[in-house]
């Protein structure tokens, strides 16, 4: 029989974790207990009860004792200094918790609009297809003959979205946003997770529904909802499977799928594109070939149908007739969408712009933060030279000191880092609105975000804490303890860094004015038409041929006044078609195109230069068009009445007035050409011209207005819901970037100048202390009050004048860069350029002046009794 | 003046005069055979090395390291003593439970049995 001995990992173990101190007596008990009933069991079980706090070894057991006894030291004197030196401790402290608790809600936001769409499975290798070079719309065939002709091309999927469908369920009618039209293929693009139901069979019939999973709770919460019936847009469709929901960071969040329709494969249509194309590549193949392989599938497929509408004999000579135009498709990544393509996002849209401008101003508060610290610190280190003195007379090498006061900094970042968690986390809602994400508390400490936070203590830290240490380091005992005051670093530099801490400052502070006032600028100019107190209401064509009725009942309601429908919205865009002009060879034109009603322009106020608008009950007006000034320049014609328009290969409409320029678009862009129709009688177009009904009206109470409006609608369209919204909200909303920016700029130049100015008050309180018997001295020797303030003031205002030079150059070359990406802007007035200097050497000169008062008016027999 | 009172936990008076009834030669081992022989109460070797070490930190035993023998794997012992604190310590308990004891009626003590 094999000699029975204790198990050995249980002494191996009791030999890690136990104080030598009590290893020998506990190893020996232990033995003895063993050689008793020889229990490898009853020994393992009773060395691992010895696991014991008082047993465990300690930090002393591990590390060489002087190095941790200095540490400890270290540190007590740190917490020591810091709580002898409250006040500046707390400013100092405070400042770096706000730089740093918006450099942190910064970091997240930009790692968040980064890692958009990275989380689908094999997120490299799926593109998004684009027509040309960046077009949104694909051909619906598209996605399956890029499958059939090329191996490379795993799975292909088109999908149309993200419509807003109408659901009803049970008796309940309500709309639903998030609606993805799509082939069974998408579940293979993007590895959609499933939660019950079968990816293979999902999408197989046309009345297939997917619904996502907090969908399927919210509308049956805990049933089985497999199988049930749900009426999507009128009709019966049938839950198949239930999948995971996107997560935030996707430019696809949608909420069910659907399958997609087909209704022009049969006739090979390449030339209409209505839908998104995705398509996963096989490992390894460069998109670039695969741009290559698609510029072949163009010519092949879409070539011949564009030629058959543009009369060319060949595609070749279509090409050589436009030949800026591309002609194929390309792959763009998907993980490059939200960024780099937010055009072809269906949910957010990132801004790289933004994203780019945020890490800046990031960059800006942390250093502000920064130089305050080693201002201050380097400032204040006359007060330790006696400290330092003392432990280099004791043998202490200059290597300890740098080191202590690297502990000292990193430690102060620390509580600094705790302080701008909190903060971040009550800043939270705010930053949220303002970058229109939707951040939690959670959120704040994901795992890139403590790396990043364990990043910026360790830089800011050695970056602030180094300079102050080197300088302190080199303090000589001699001097020290003779109480001679050293150089506490160069002030040149000192200067320098305040000097830079008001160039940023002014930066902030010019560019957040000229933002502002851009967007004041735009939102104040004449549009040319009327937007004030217009009802919009949408889902005008479910009213069908009943538009007539409801418009005469509407304006019965004695705070409606007018009412009128059209094609398209101010402001929501417009497509353009092409028209050519018969009497002049056919030239061609592409304007804007919307239908309009003869009371449009009563309801939005156009004013017409020549001739006139669409008149009521002249049935003539269905081949009459009225276009703006901008299209009547465009075309050349000084009086363009009577002229003629004609679409290729269809009517041809009479010119029957010229409307005065108004913005339709936006104010970033120019105006553009504009053609209305007539809607009511052309049937080419159906519905389409009804899309929405505009109603003026006038009152004080809009909710009674609105709750009027309504009950209209349910008389006549009982089964869908109301939707209506005010015309100049909308208005609005396209600023709404601009006025996000804006509020960005304004919220961080605030933090910087806050932590600037707690910067500048610690230094002029430490300037003070240093020069308080020189004051009293030339009090003495009869100085007056003002005299003293004007010297003290005279030195920062030379580092405002400095710092404020350098801050408007930067600002002003990039508010030009900015201000070119809008048609109607502001000019760079030297106001709006100077006043940044002159507020903030205000606001120096107040703390500055503030600050200084009490020592110049105390007696100087305090100041000099001394000594 | 007041006299001086003494906390001892109930493991820890028990151990405390073991260690002074073994007389020098108190160890765990030993320590904790005496309590299963004298009371037939089982305690685990490490609860008795914790009170043995809380009763040391508290100044109330002391110890030495005693001789190695083979049985356990030439491992020395830990020996402790009771010093002149801990013997204050233990007439401290016997008098106060002598003394509560004695202020117990018959009567209900009878009615118990």
């Amino acid at each position: 029989m094999k000699e029975k001995t204790p198990p050995k990992w249980a002494l191996l173990f009791l030999r890690f974790f136990c104080k030598d101190h009590y290893l020998e007596q506990i190893e020996g008990d232990l033995l003895e207990l063993f050689e008793r009933n020889r229990s490898r069991r009853n020994f393992a079980w009773n060395t691992i009860r010895f696991f014991r706090w008082r047993y465990l070894k300690g930090l002393d057991d591990f590390e060489q004792l002087t190095t941790l006894a200095m540490i400890k030291n270290y540190l007590k004197v740190a917490i020591r200094t810091l709580l002898r030196q409250k006040s500046y401790a707390g400013i100092n402290i405070l400042g770096l918790a706000i730089g740093l608790a918006s450099c942190l809600l910064i970091m997240m936001y930009v790692f968040h609009e980064r890692s958009y769409d990275h989380f689908y499975p094999n997120s490299e290798r799926i593109y998004r297809v684009a027509n040309g070079e960046n077009g949104r719309w694909t051909p619906e065939l598209l996605a399956e003959t890029m499958m059939a002709e090329y191996p490379q091309v795993e799975v292909a999927t088109r999908i149309s979205g993200l419509w807003e469908s109408h659901f009803k369920i049970d008796n309940q009618s309500f709309f639903q946003d998030g609606a993805a039209w799509a082939d069974a293929n998408i579940f293979k693009v993007f590895g959609m997770e499933f939660v019950s139901g079968n990816p293979e069979t999902a999408l197989k019939n046309p009345e297939d529904l997917v619904l996502t999973e907090s969908l399927a709770k919210k509308f049956f919460s805990n049933e089985s909802v497999i199988g049930i019936t749900i009426v999507v847009d009128g009709n019966n469709m049938k839950v198949t499977a239930v999948v995971k929901d996107p997560p935030k960071n996707t430019h696809f969040p949608f909420k069910f799928i659907g399958r997609v329709w087909d209704n022009v494969s049969a006739n090979q249509n390449w030339t209409g594109n209505n839908f998104w194309t995705y398509a996963k590549i096989q490992e390894g193949v460069p998109k670039e070939e695969m741009n290559g392989k698609l510029v072949n599938l163009y010519k092949k497929y879409v070539g011949p149908q564009m030629i058959e509408f543009s009369g060319h004999a060949t595609f070749e000579e279509l090409m050589a007739d436009y030949p800026d135009r591309f002609y194929g498709f390309t792959l763009h990544p998907l993980t490059e969408i939200h960024l780099e393509n937010p055009h072809f996002s269906m949910g957010a849209r990132g801004d790289k712009k933004n994203v780019i401008v945020f890490s800046l101003v990031a960059l800006f508060i942390l250093l502000i933060a920064c130089v305050n610290y080693i201002n201050m610190a380097t400032a204040r280190s006359a007060i330790r030279s006696k400290e330092v003195g003392i432990r280099k007379a004791l043998g202490s090498y200059r290597k300890n000191i740098v080191t202590q006061f690297l502990i000292e900094s990193i430690l102060i970042t620390l509580i600094a880092v705790i302080l701008a968690i909190g903060i971040s986390a009550i800043a939270l809602p705010y930053f949220n609105q303002l970058t229109g994400r939707s951040f939690e508390f959670s959120d704040l400490f994901s795992f890139t975000n403590l790396l990043s936070i364990a990043a910026i203590l360790i830089i800011v830290g050695l970056l602030a804490g180094g300079y102050p240490a080197y300088i302190i380091s080199r303090f000589s005992p001699l001097k020290a303890l003779r109480g001679q005051m050293q150089q506490a670093g160069k002030k040149s530099l000192r200067s320098g860094l305040v000097a830079f801490q008001f160039a940023i400052s002014i930066f902030l502070v010019a560019a957040t004015a000229v933002i502002y006032k851009q967007v004041m600028f735009m939102q104040s100019q004449d549009l040319g038409i009327n937007l004030e107190q217009t009802l919009v209401i949408n889902n005008g064509r479910q009213l069908g041929e009943k538009y007539q009725i409801f418009k005469n009942e509407l304006e019965g309601v004695s705070d409606v006044e007018i009412v009128s429908k059209s094609s398209h919205l101010p402001f929501h865009g417009s497509s353009d078609w092409t028209y050519q002009v018969p009497n002049e060879d056919n030239r061609r034109i592409s304007p804007n195109n919307g239908f309009a009603s003869p009371d449009m322009e009563k309801v939005l106020g156009i004013e017409m230069v020549k001739g006139r608008f669409f008149a009521k009950n002249r049935v003539s007006d269905s081949a009459s068009v009225v276009i703006n000034e901008s299209l009547a320049k465009e075309l050349g014609w000084e009086d363009p009445i009577n002229k003629e328009l004609q679409r290729p290969g269809g009517q041809t409409y009479r010119v029957i007035g010229v409307m005065k320029d108004f913005n339709y678009t936006s104010l970033k862009s120019e105006i553009k050409p504009l053609i209305f129709r007539y809607g009511p009688i052309n049937s080419e177009v159906g519905m389409f011209h009804q899309a929405y009904i505009l109603a003026k009206v006038n009152t004080s109470d809009i909710l009674a207005t609105l709750n009027q409006v309504e009950q209209k609608w349910n008389e006549y369209v009982p089964d869908y819901p109301f939707d209506a919204n005010f015309l100049d909200d909308s208005y609005q909303k396209q600023y709404e970037s601009e006025l996000k920016f804006g509020q960005v700029f304004t919220t961080f130049s605030l933090l910087a100048i806050i932590i600037a100015f707690l910067g500048l008050f610690a230094l002029t309180t430490f300037v003070l202390q240093r020069r308080f018997k020189e004051i009293a001295v030339r009090k003495v020797l009869g100085a007056t009050v003002p005299s003293l303030l004007r010297m003290m003031i005279q030195e920062f205002t030379r580092l405002v004048i400095i710092g404020g030079a350098v801050g408007i150059g930067v600002a002003f070359y990039w508010l030009n860069d900015w201000l070119e990406g809008y048609s109607y802007r502001i000019e760079l007035s030297w106001y709006l350029l100077v006043l940044p200097i002159i507020l903030i050497l205000a606001l120096t000169w107040v703390v500055v002046s503030a600050k200084s008062y009490r020592a110049a008016v105390s007696n100087p027999a305090n100041a000099l009794k001394e000594e | 003046m007041k006299p001086k009172s003494y906390q001892l936990g109930e493991l820890e008076e028990l151990v405390l005069m073991i260690v002074a009834i073994l007389n020098e030669e108190a160890y765990g081992v030993k320590v904790m055979d005496e309590i299963e022989s004298q009371i037939n109460r089982k305690v685990n070797i490490s609860a008795v090395h914790t009170t043995l070490d809380r009763l040391e930190k508290k100044g109330f035993v002391s110890s030495h390291m005693g001789g190695a023998s083979a049985e356990r794997g030439g491992r020395r012992k830990r020996l402790f003593k009771v010093t002149a604190e801990g013997s204050k310590a233990i007439e401290f308990v016997h008098q106060t439970r002598n003394s509560l004891y004695q202020q117990i009626p018959k009567t209900s003590l009878g009615f118990v049995q």
